[in-house]
């Protein structure tokens, strides 16, 4: 599934058009993250050295250090509520995943996700099923053992099915 | 026979005395020491993502923004760069360009001579280069040179504004390369390629044995110089025409100087364009220390 060339940015990030209009390419976030989440983006384009998470390689863990240390305005230094975190919505692929398929009991994105019973819930206690306070940080995609959820950014989401 | 012997050895030793002044002691530190910080500032550069991965978050970030104890800095372009596209006043980088600045204004240009990676390269290439003759004689004057870089740094910011991003990032040289160990976590590949406009600039400076980024191009040197101007009677490079012992048309200082610059000025050198490298300064110990730096 493709959503477009709309990068996942770290948690607190203004509109892609304001993002891309403050960020200067400081890298603070990027050194500040913890897990290395945050990469800069390569590339010739405007998006170069812009912060963006690949949720398959290193997912955002939302620990929301890096929202508070943007000097630009890019990243909302007053988000530190993971609730706020705002990246983007986790869609899953019911027709991939263990639980719907019926072959295997799973729940791994259940377990592993920062904002479980919340985000992530169990519908009849076994299929998990993403709500509206899923903040698109990638944990579940990461932990995925069958890639049956996408992180999809914010601002991709009207045009995701 | 014997008196006026010991005097013309009197004389003799007075006057090698006067030819070879010796410079402030301070002034030799300053030589001395500046080429290793630079080293070490750049080797900070390369060691602070797995610094910082390691959990030690004391410094973070680039030299278009970063953190150091909690001090903010800042490359000015960067906070004016955001206001001018966004209409947003980022205090945090305001305050770090700030700082910047007042240390611009204070010392000079010494983050280019001190801490710019980009500086640091620039210098040993010219250095290596020296031993040949620059492929043209600098015709442009040093204050057209300044003109250029505000011109185009004008029109970067301009470009800045028409393209809703900071342009002008991209023209960093301090910025790109102090960022790039960050980029080895993704791969070689994209680090190498972060690493051509450097390599470009650092390329065409080999070729033409002249510095040319740094006294035609740089961006962010426009900022520094402005503050430094402010500010003539700040730190920097004097001139006493009283010791200056060379005779016409051979000056070691004008040859030392890797941006062309003319020392021997009561004034020194250009403020806008003179690093504080004290190249010059070095060169002159030799002779009569009549340059030194300082207040
Ligand atoms: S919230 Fe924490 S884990 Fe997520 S990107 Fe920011 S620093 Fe990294
Ligand atoms: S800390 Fe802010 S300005 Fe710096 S790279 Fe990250 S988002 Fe951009
Ligand atoms: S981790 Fe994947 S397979 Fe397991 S329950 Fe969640 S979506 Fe289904
Ligand atoms: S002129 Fe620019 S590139 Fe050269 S040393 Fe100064 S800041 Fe660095
Ligand atoms: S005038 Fe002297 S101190 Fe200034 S840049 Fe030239 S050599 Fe360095």
């Amino acid at each position: 599934m493709n959503f477009g060339v709309l990068p996942l940015r770290p948690p607190g990030a203004v509109k892609e058009a304001d993002f891309l209009r403050r960020c200067v390419q400081c890298g603070q976030c990027a050194h500040v993250c913890p897990w290395q989440a945050v990469r800069m983006e390569g590339g010739i384009g405007v998006r170069r050295n812009t912060p963006m998470i690949r949720p398959l390689e290193t997912p955002c863990w939302l620990c929301m250090k890096c929202p508070p240390i943007c000097p630009s305005g890019a990243l909302e230094n007053s988000v530190t509520a993971m609730e706020k975190a705002n990246m983007g919505r986790a869609v899953m692929l019911k027709d991939r995943c263990h639980n719907f398929v019926g072959d295997i009991m799973c729940w791994t994105c259940y377990d592993r996700c920062p904002l479980r019973g919340t985000a992530i819930v169990l519908e009849n206690g076994v299929l998990p099923t993403l709500t509206d306070q899923c903040v698109g940080c990638g944990v579940c995609e990461y932990v995925c053992p069958v890639k049956a959820l996408v992180t999809v950014p914010r601002e991709a989401l009207s045009h995701a099915p | 026979m014997l008196p006026e012997a010991r005097r013309v050895e009197a004389a003799d030793t007075a006057s090698a005395g006067a030819r070879r002044v010796k410079p402030a002691p301070w002034n030799v530190w300053y030589v001395r020491l500046r080429r290793p910080v630079q080293f070490i500032v750049a080797l900070l550069f390369v060691v602070l993502p797995w610094a910082n991965a390691q959990g030690w978050t004391r410094i973070y970030g680039s030299l278009f923004a970063m953190n150091i104890y909690g001090l903010p800095l800042a490359d000015p372009l960067s906070a004016l760069q955001v206001l001018v596209i966004d209409g947003h006043v980022a205090v945090r980088l305001w305050t770090g360009a700030a700082l910047v600045l007042l240390m611009a204004c204070a010392l000079g240009r010494v983050f280019c001579s001190w801490l710019c990676p980009y500086g640091l390269l620039s210098e040993l290439v010219y250095a290596l280069r020296r031993r040949l003759p620059p492929l043209f004689s600098e015709s442009m004057t040093a204050r057209r040179a300044y003109w250029l870089r505000i011109a185009l740094c004008a029109a970067g910011l301009v470009a800045a504004f028409a393209c809703a991003f900071p342009v002008l990032q991209r023209f960093s040289m301090p910025g790109e390369l102090s960022l790039a160990p960050l980029r080895v976590l993704d791969g070689w590949e994209i680090g190498m390629a972060l690493l051509l406009p450097p390599g470009a600039a650092l390329l065409a400076e080999g070729i033409s044995g002249r510095r040319l980024w740094c006294r035609y191009l740089c961006p962010q040197s426009v900022f520094l110089a402005l503050a430094a101007q402010c500010f003539p009677g700040g730190f920097g490079v004097r001139w006493d025409s009283a010791r200056c012992a060379c005779p016409h048309g051979d000056h070691p200082c004008l040859r030392a100087c890797s941006l062309g610059l003319a020392p021997r000025h009561i004034h020194g050198p250009p403020r806008s364009e003179c690093t504080q490298c004290a190249q010059c300064v070095r060169a002159c110990a030799e002779r009569g220390a009549a340059l030194r730096i300082g207040l």
